[in-house]
């Protein structure tokens, strides 16, 4: 073998690519440090947080009332840092006073007054805060309302919503107390690590035999083309090898363009909704979530019934597609029980 | 703890049958990280095509799983005895060695390690690896066939979609990772989503090691420039690290920028490497094993993932169209291993074909769209599908509709951009600019014509697979095409490098062997 050394131009070329390997030598060493910080298991807080414009927020939470003159909302905490009339809270609270929210704040900073819209209320605790208020919104990021007693709240509140804006609040505990978590500031995990999804899917492999089929049935017509929003992937994943079943599943499972068309479609069908030829209906109680007169579910059309003889199915899952998994969002019941509809015993 | 040791198991016993299937290192000198390398390639792409064959005859998946512990038993105690019977002499052990001054060899051995423990360092935590493989691996571990309808159920008995149909992402993506997954589920029982990764954890480990070895006869100190430009080139592990300068060190392993972990890519580029070594070093050597293991490879990589058969087409084309199968003159030996290595590699993916068949696709039926009406179309300004765009998709995008760009206007761009990405490649490509066989006697060297012919044409093949997409253009550029393709070229490109940048010095002055070595 010829071992002769190489050219000058040779060993420069070599030695510059070889520093590149600064940069994986860094990541791997960041990877592996930043999954030791977590106990090596996949954790959503590895993943940055959502920075919502005030702009961008106050539109999602009026849009939540039909009217939103007059109802009265409790703000947990305006940010951990002083305010200020920049401040996001600050700009925020304005925009929602601006359409006549009545705004009841708890802060632990001082001399508000002349930040905050004119009327607003100050409580001296949480649980004034929430007496007949229509909704709850979570800020602050401090230790304070990071498990906050959803049902003692849901038990003085008004109103069923809580917006959270800190992505800390428990969605079952406020799920089953009753109360709508809409959550603003989640952390931008992927979407197979959502708590809520995988509590509902454990409770689905809990209660449903491995062998049995599941009919998935739209509630409403798709609302979003969000990727994000095909739960429908991650269950059919999580609760294999029960067999689940969609209307026109190539499209839903296909590639990201092929999805936003089968979104489409859905949503141009004709009378398969409610309203369309569909009637809406809840069971009481429902099977998991504790929100009520939000379920997904509806009389089944002759298609679906067909489905459910054809494809040996035992269980239908109602749902309603949304970027964010809610286990309201989700109703799983027997197919008797789905046939029969709201005149079941 | 079950989970780890069946997936131990399944790691010991792909380098076993591996091992078992490469010749000795008493004949065939090369140091413990090439063998260890090529028996974990050889091994992974033996055990995955022959378990696709299982499966595609319709015997379960129980069969595979029975089959890999008999033979990895039987490998392991082979191993094991031929390990004391077979000591190197001290000229080959002195042969074997790599020669790497210590410095390097820390730092090769470092990024071999780190992609090892970055790759489990969390379980499946990506889009692709979960729903592309993962879950196929699910359905061959508990229902035991790719038959069934979890992975049929999207169309009817006669190919009709379905009204209401199963679930399944890319239901004809080859079955190579989640067979190599489903043995850990069967053996270890039950779907553990750390442990299934520890089979797929060794690509990027291997791959340099791969190339060392293809390059050692034609020296030593091309083996270690291709092997350590290998290593060091970034998009091994990661692709565009720094590139949103410190917010990537918190965003680091998480995200499809990714390469390491239960993915396919790396797959298909550490198993080409391995088709390209040993047939490099089976014809330089005139050693035919090598070359048919070389063909089993390339096989392997067809298992991996659909790229892996248009790049089976173009190493074909390249061995074919080179000159390196004619069985005349010196090198008539050599032609008649790589024949042989081609027939091995047709003969193990026909059984894939025939499974694949039977399988509903989704998209990237390419054979759909790859026609020449359709390549002179967008070679001549064809617009881009901006129909399939997703604003156009929601109404969103009048603009851009009554205006389409020229797909052309856009995709060489995307591959220069590439090109000069140095967070990605480090230097790679301008490397393979200057390792190109420029000249005439070089270019009369068969094999260097070869490995030229596959990095570059699978370049080109790549930039006419995305010129005749029938999908939005910019869309896939988000999700890293063209790079992730591109990755599956590395081996052959790092060969090519290192030949010129360690290659003898002869070389430069003229005289060069033109034909293989006896």
């Amino acid at each position: 073998m010829d071992e002769a050394r190489p050219t000058g131009w040779k060993r420069a070329l070599l030695g510059i690519h070889t520093v590149a390997a600064v940069l994986p030598l860094l990541c791997l060493a960041t990877i592996l440090l930043r999954s030791a910080s977590v106990g090596f298991a996949a954790d959503r807080s590895l993943y940055p947080r959502i920075e919502n414009e005030a702009e961008n927020l106050a539109p999602y939470l009026l849009q939540t009332w039909r009217q939103p003159r007059g109802k009265i909302l409790a703000v947990c905490g305006l940010g951990d840092a002083t305010p200020t009339a920049d401040s996001q809270s600050v700009r925020l609270l304005h925009m929602l006073a601006d359409q006549g929210v009545v705004l009841r704040v708890l802060s632990q900073h001082t001399n508000l007054d002349s930040l905050l819209p004119l009327g607003t209320q100050f409580p001296a605790d949480l649980n004034s805060a929430a007496i007949g208020a229509q909704a709850l919104l979570i800020y602050d990021e401090d230790e304070r309302y990071a498990s906050l007693d959803f049902r003692s709240l849901a038990s003085k509140m008004d109103g069923h919503l809580v917006f959270d804006l800190t992505g800390q609040a428990d969605g079952l505990a406020a799920d089953a107390a009753g109360l709508q978590l809409l959550a603003y500031g989640a952390p931008l995990g992927p979407p197979w690590l959502d708590p809520d999804l995988l509590a509902y899917a454990a409770h689905l492999r809990e209660r449903i035999p491995a062998e049995d089929g599941i009919l998935l049935v739209m509630a409403v017509r798709p609302g979003t083309i969000s990727g994000r929003a095909r739960w429908f992937l991650h269950l059919n994943n999580l609760i294999f090898p029960r067999r689940l079943y969609l209307q026109d599943s190539f499209g839903a499972s296909g590639t990201s363009v092929q999805f936003r068309q089968w979104v489409l479609d859905m949503g141009a069908r004709g009378g398969d909704f409610p309203g369309k030829g569909q009637q809406r209906w809840e069971p009481s109680p429902r099977e998991f979530s504790g929100v009520t007169q939000v379920g997904p579910v509806r009389t089944l059309n002759e298609e679906e019934r067909a489905a459910i003889a054809e494809h040996d199915v035992q269980w239908v899952s109602f749902f309603s597609m949304n970027a964010d998994f809610r286990v309201q969002d989700w109703e799983t019941m027997t197919v008797e029980q789905a046939l029969a509809g709201p005149q079941q015993p | 703890m079950i989970a780890f040791l069946a997936s131990l198991f399944v790691v010991l016993s792909l380098l076993a049958i591996g091992g078992a299937l490469l010749p000795p290192s008493s004949t065939i000198p090369r140091s413990r990280w090439e063998s260890f390398a090529l028996a974990f390639l050889v091994g992974s792409a033996a055990v995955v095509t022959l378990g696709t064959a299982v499966l595609a005859v319709g015997l379960p998946f129980l069969v595979v799983a029975i089959s890999l512990m008999a033979f990895g038993v039987f490998a392991i105690l082979q191993t094991l005895r031929r390990g004391v019977a077979l000591a190197m002499t001290a000229e080959a052990a002195a042969e074997a060695r790599t020669g790497y001054a210590t410095p390097i060899a820390a730092l090769v051995f470092a990024l071999g390690l780190g992609s090892v423990l970055a790759s489990f360092a969390l379980p499946i935590n990506e889009f692709d690896p979960l729903l592309h493989f993962a879950y196929k691996g699910k359905i061959l571990s508990e229902v035991g066939t790719p038959f069934d309808e979890a992975l049929t159920g999207l169309v009817d008995e006669n190919g009709e979609l379905r009204r209401f149909g199963r679930i399944v992402t890319h239901p004809n993506y080859p079955l190579g990772i989640p067979i190599l997954e489903a043995l850990v589920a069967v053996l270890g029982r039950g779907w553990h989503e750390r442990w299934i990764q520890l089979p797929l954890a060794f690509w990027a480990m291997c791959l340099p090691a791969a190339v060392f070895f293809g390059l050692r006869p034609i020296g030593r100190r091309a083996a270690r420039a291709g092997a350590l430009v290998a290593a060091a080139t970034p998009i091994l592990y990661q692709r565009n690290f720094t590139k949103n300068g410190w917010a990537d060190f918190g965003n680091a392993g998480l995200g499809n920028e990714l390469t390491l972990g239960a993915g396919a890519d790396l797959p298909v580029a550490a198993l080409l490497t391995a088709a390209c070594a040993l047939l490099l070093h089976g014809r330089r050597q005139e050693v035919p094993r090598l070359q048919l293991l070389g063909g089993l490879c390339l096989a392997g990589a067809v298992m991996m993932k659909n790229e892996g058969l248009a790049l089976f087409g173009c190493f074909v084309l390249a061995v074919v169209l080179s000159g390196a199968v004619l069985p005349i003159g010196k090198g008539r030996r050599a032609a008649i291993g790589s024949l042989s290595a081609l027939a091995v590699g047709f003969g193990a993916i026909l059984p894939w074909l025939r499974l694949r068949s039977k399988l509903p696709a989704i998209d990237e039926n390419y054979t759909e769209h790859f026609t020449v009406e359709r390549i002179k179309h967008f070679l001549g300004g064809g617009a881009e599908l901006v129909e399939r765009s997703p604003k156009a998709l929601v109404g969103q995008a009048d603009d851009l509709l009554a205006n389409p760009p020229a797909r052309m206007d856009d995709l060489p761009g995307y591959f220069t951009g590439e090109f000069l990405d140095w967070r990605s490649w480090g230097l790679l490509w301008f490397l393979l600019l200057v390792a190109l066989p420029w000249r005439p006697r070089e270019l009369r060297d068969t094999d260097r014509r070869w490995l030229a012919m596959l990095a570059v044409g699978g370049v080109c093949l790549y930039f006419l697979i995305l010129l005749v997409t029938p999908w939005y253009l910019p869309l896939l550029r988000e999700k890293g095409i063209p790079e992730r393709l591109l990755l599956h070229l590395i081996g052959p490109i790092c060969i090519l490098i290192g030949w010129r940048l360690g290659g003898p010095l002869a070389e430069d002055s003229g005289t060069f062997e033109a034909e293989p070595r006896s």
